[in-house]
């Protein structure tokens, strides 16, 4: 499979469909399709799980997602190490923390919509400079992640932690921050394109007096321009609270936010706005992102092979695809290399969020992950307990390399290997092993881990 | 498959052979049967008083009761296990405490080769009991290869009138007497014979080892180390270079030194009532010439006594020539020059640019002592989330009256800094207080606790209030206000008795198990949780793990290391008091835990 297969290429024409429902709304879902789901939305999950979900309805299957609550059996103790490593302002253990649960919990979906808005907001711990206010941002996001969109822009764009990110805590009247405006304008709001340099200046204007003091915004009235300002085409003598209102309204923006979404959810190339306006309408007309979501995960579109495999994992996707289905714990170091691999997930390289695609791969990065996957594979301390896979296919009646092979691919991929690739693997494995059956499947393991069918999708 | 576990293990802890009838004239020390090159010779006498301390009929008692044991015992290894040791013993007609006793009545004894070969020497008190157990061990392997209807694995040969035995490729072995001799190689055991004919040198004939063993004085337990061959092996080369980093060399002063130049190491261990006890001695030519010479006491001096405070977690008593130390910096660490520099800028900048160490080291007498104790929190101020223990570090000043003005200013400069680097991160600072208790005015410094509204789980600054204090000649630097009062007390109580240094002793730790239990409990959740993130561990298992680590303590009641320079040796001991509740205490936690019921 070359890794140039995406969307784009069969984008033109689906258009005016693209987001109809399965043909198939009351039969169940498939173990095929669910297990797609599940990878796409929740990094994968156990088989039993995705056994559950395969005899679901899509519509059923759907809605069990999207009011899945990403609990761990262990909420005391992961909620005092997370307060712990927010009052010691340990950004690697409150990484370590989260990833775990992103791990352990059985659908971890509405972690995957947290970081979509924290690749969306470009928000990172090490730029706000203060856990606590980047917490503080999660925690909101987390209660308001599948609402309207204009409810998260009302919050985040008045959140200490997106000011301190912009390095806004100070707007003065008498130097108006620029960037500050210019960033919610083309990045978060109505795009580029959609706004001219006066619009910048205006909306600068606005923001002024709001200040970051202490974790705390505040607005200092004698720091505020009162004068009358302009803003794409609308007058007034807007204050800073009035942006996000007016900002979050506008068609540009919910498109905006949708170019987001179907890139973090369907796929890395750029999708024209004929296929996206659907969904944009919606979030326009102040449906919640559930909604949207919905729809989106129902669709045929969802499901097309274009979309199956257009987008390239990152290594947090590419870790966790690996630990969930076998079962296995992120540790420290498995969230530290996910972090050195450019992916951790509380301090996103840029304010433009994640790198994406292409980006993700290099021969530096494919080798990254190969030791990644090895190490997660053979276990040692500070990678947590080996995988018996053994055991785990014992369990499931799976006698043979062949068999075995088959099994893993299931748990694994969203496509099928070729035939050759798979004898291949079998053979190489049978090569190369001289550990025994959980070595020989652990190579295959590993080397399905190798294949462009497991880094996309 | 297991039986043959069972097997290997009774083979190994007591095999014998049918030989011919040897002499009755009493056999040499087992040493006389070691070669020469041994790389570490162990050896336990007094085995059976060590089994009935062990396996006491109260501990025998307390395991049998435990609901953990009944849990292990429902195993199929632990069954198997349990039928073999009933088959033997109805074999032997004795119960199994009573047939090691006597199987290892005349003592134990382990060497290691160059190689990795491997001799065992056992020596027992009934030559009859060994020789039955022998039989029914033949009659073991010979069943086992006749169920599998494999050849028989057990062989036999002659060498210089002695029948020597062999289970396996990797093991063989002889009976002469009373004395069972095993080893992983034939050639080895043929050696062994040979030295019993007079044949070649044993280690009891060497200088190094007698030397030695003239410090066993009598201890039922040693180990000697050949430590010039072991010091050579690459993994102790770079553990030693490790410890030449300056902290290292400070605190474990001439102990990586003595070890890295002798010539033999001597480990000798002892148990009596509930206290265990090891000694570590090291000799040699090399181990006279140290660069360590700032831990080194002279005449009658020595590290002052620990310092007892209340709910002490542990303390360290130092014998450390500081001046001297930091002197000889550049031929301690050639490779460090650069770093030191700009340490002792820094300090230069405390200390109002006053010369390290002819102006402010030079001030400090040798005797240096530290105290880590568990905190009792002030209901005023609250209790933080992750509870700390306080430490403290004392220092004896040779010019009170001039120097602590000195080091006051250093020390508020460097609170200062503390604050103006947290108030750029927008982070509360100390507050700064002069503070009078029992007619001690010192110096506090503590955090703020207005704007927190949850007074039960406090951020983890509220562990500290930095605190300097002097208390007659000493200057106390403390972490926190609580353990600076209670120092206070403890070292006015010792200006009134006096106090006399522990001769020779240039380094003391004492460590007091229950409180670090207390400790380790207080934090159960937060060490859980740290070892399920680091090790990948379930919630079960990594309660498991911190529960082992918490009995571990509970077992120890109080320990201590003291290390001495004495005769140009460096001498280290290590005595251990158990807890006497210690194994139903440990029993009962791990059952707690098992049973999902965590501290």
């Amino acid at each position: 499979m070359a890794l140039s297969t995406t969307a784009s290429s069969r984008n033109t024409g689906v258009a005016a469909d693209a987001w109809k429902s399965l043909e198939s709304q009351q039969t169940p879902l498939g173990r095929d399709r669910a297990g797609y789901l599940l990878r796409r939305t929740c990094f994968g999950a156990t088989k039993p799980v995705v056994d559950s979900f395969a005899e679901s309805t899509p519509g059923d299957a759907v809605d069990r997602l999207l009011r899945s609550s990403s609990e761990v059996d262990y909420e005391g103790i992961l909620a005092i190490q997370m307060a712990n490593a927010v009052r010691s302002g340990n950004t690697a253990s409150y990484r370590g923390w989260w990833l775990r649960k992103i791990s352990d919990a059985t659908l971890p979906f509405r972690e995957l919509v947290l970081l979509f808005w924290i690749d969306f907001f470009g928000i990172a711990a090490s730029r706000v400079g203060n856990l606590e206010a980047f917490h503080g941002f999660l925690e909101e996001l987390r209660l308001l992640a599948l609402g309207p969109v204009r409810d998260v822009f009302g919050t985040a764009l008045n959140h200490p932690a997106v000011l301190l990110n912009l390095q806004a805590a100070e707007n003065r009247r008498s130097n108006p921050n620029r960037y500050l405006a210019r960033t919610y304008l083309e990045r978060y709001t109505v795009g580029s394109g959609n706004f001219a340099e006066s619009d910048v200046g205006e909306t600068a204007r606005a923001l002024t007096g709001r200040f970051v003091v202490r974790s705390e915004t505040k607005f200092y009235a004698y720091e505020h321009d009162q004068g009358e300002k302009k803003i794409l085409g609308t007058t007034g003598t807007f204050r800073p609270e009035d942006i996000p209102r007016m900002l979050s309204q506008r068609e540009e923006t919910a498109a905006t936010v949708m170019r987001r979404l179907y890139r973090w959810f369907c796929a890395d190339d750029v999708a024209p706005d004929d296929l996206l306006r659907p969904l944009a309408t919606m979030i326009a007309e102040g449906k919640s992102l559930e909604d949207v979501l919905r729809v989106m995960f129902t669709s045929q579109w969802f499901f097309d092979p274009v979309v199956r495999c257009g987008k390239i994992k990152s290594p947090l996707a590419f870790a966790m695809t690996l630990l969930r289905p076998l079962q296995a714990r992120c540790t420290t170091k498995i969230a530290d290399e996910i972090a050195a691999g450019g992916a951790d997930p509380v301090n996103p390289p840029t304010v433009a969020g994640f790198p994406f695609g292409y980006d993700w791969i290099d021969a530096f990065s494919l080798g990254r992950r190969a030791a990644l996957a090895e190490a997660v594979l053979r276990g040692g301390d500070d990678y947590g307990k080996a995988v018996s896979l053994q055991e785990a296919a014992e369990s499931e009646g799976i006698e043979g390399e062949e068999d075995a092979e088959r099994w893993l691919e299931s748990l694994l991929l969203a496509e099928p290997l070729p035939e050759t690739v798979r004898e291949e693997i079998v053979r190489h494995a049978k090569d190369v092993s001289n550990g025994g059956v959980d070595e020989q499947l652990r190579r295959i393991a590993w080397l399905i881990t190798m294949q462009p069918e497991f880094l996309l999708g | 498959m297991y039986r043959n576990g069972i097997l290997s293990v009774i083979v190994a802890a007591c095999l014998f052979a049918i030989g011919p009838a040897v002499a009755e004239e009493p056999l040499p020390p087992s040493e006389a049967w070691i070669p020469a090159d041994a790389v570490l010779v162990a050896k336990i006498t007094h085995v059976p008083e060590l089994i009935d301390c062990i396996a006491s009929p109260e501990i025998l008692e307390a395991v049998e009761a435990s609901r953990a044991t009944e849990a292990v015992k429902q195993k199929k290894e632990v069954r198997q296990l349990l039928a073999g040791v009933q088959f033997l013993e109805s074999q032997l007609e004795t119960d199994w405490k009573t047939a090691i006793k006597e199987l290892t009545a005349g003592g134990i004894t382990l060497a290691v080769l160059p190689r990795g070969q491997v001799i065992l020497i056992v020596d027992a008190q009934d030559e009859k009991l060994l020789a039955k157990l022998h039989e029914t061990l033949l009659f073991f392997a010979r069943m086992d290869a006749e169920n599998k209807e494999t050849p028989d694995r057990v062989r036999s040969a002659e060498y210089r009138g002695v029948t020597g035995w062999s289970f396996g490729p990797k093991e063989a072995h002889a009976i002469l007497g009373s004395r069972l001799i095993l080893s992983n190689d034939p050639e080895v055991l043929k050696e062994v014979i040979d030295l019993k004919e007079g044949t070649g040198t044993s280690i009891d004939k060497m200088e190094r080892f007698t030397a030695a063993m003239a410090e066993r004085a009598g201890a039922p337990a040693y180990v000697y180390i050949n430590a010039e061959l072991v010091n050579a092996a690459p993994q102790v080369q770079k553990a030693l270079n490790n410890l030449k980093e300056p902290l290292p060399v400070l605190l474990f002063a001439g102990v990586a030194e003595s070890v890295s130049q002798a010539e033999w190491a001597l480990v000798t261990g002892d148990l009596n009532d509930n206290r265990v006890t090891l000694r570590f001695v090291t000799g040699g030519d090399g181990a006279t010439e140290r660069k360590a010479s700032f831990a080194v006491p002279s005449d009658d001096a020595g590290a002052l006594p620990n310092i007892t405070v209340p709910r002490r977690l542990a303390a360290v008593t130092l014998y450390r020539d500081l001046h001297d130390f930091y002197a000889t910096k550049d031929e301690l660490f050639p490779e460090r020059t650069s770093g030191l520099i700009f340490f002792e800028n820094m300090m230069g900048i405390f200390f109002s640019g006053r010369n390290f160490t002819e102006e402010v080291l030079a001030h400090a007498t040798p005797e240096v002592r530290m105290v880590l104790a568990a905190q009792e929190y002030s209901p005023e101020v609250g209790e933080p989330l992750i509870k700390l223990p306080a430490f403290a570090t004392v220092f004896r000043m040779k010019d009170p009256d001039q120097f602590t003005p000195v080091v006051e200013e250093a020390w508020q400069k460097a609170l200062g800094l503390i604050n103006f680097t947290r108030g750029q991160q927008a982070l509360p600072g100390l507050i700064l207080d002069r503070v009078e208790y029992k007619g001690v005015k010192y110096t506090l410094s503590y955090f703020s606790n207005v704007d927190e509204s949850d007074k039960t789980k406090l951020d983890i600054r509220f562990n500290f209030s930095p605190t300097l204090v002097r208390v007659g000649d000493y200057i106390v630097m403390s972490s926190t206000e609580g353990l600076a009062r209670d120092l206070i007390d403890a070292l006015q109580t010792e200006l009134e008795s006096g106090v006399v240094p522990l001769k020779h002793v240039s380094s003391k730790l004492e460590i007091d198990g229950d409180i670090v239990a207390g400790l380790l409990t207080a934090n159960w959740e937060s060490l859980v949780g740290r070892n399920m993130l680091e090790k990948g561990h379930s919630r079960k298992q990594a309660e498991a793990e911190v529960g082992m680590l918490v009995a571990v303590a509970e077992l120890m009641d109080h320990v201590e290391v003291t290390v001495a320079d004495r005769e140009d040796r460096m001498r280290a001991t290590l005595d251990v008091v158990l807890d006497p509740q210690a194994v139903q205490k440990a029993l009962k936690l791990l059952e707690k835990i098992a049973g999902g019921d965590a501290p």
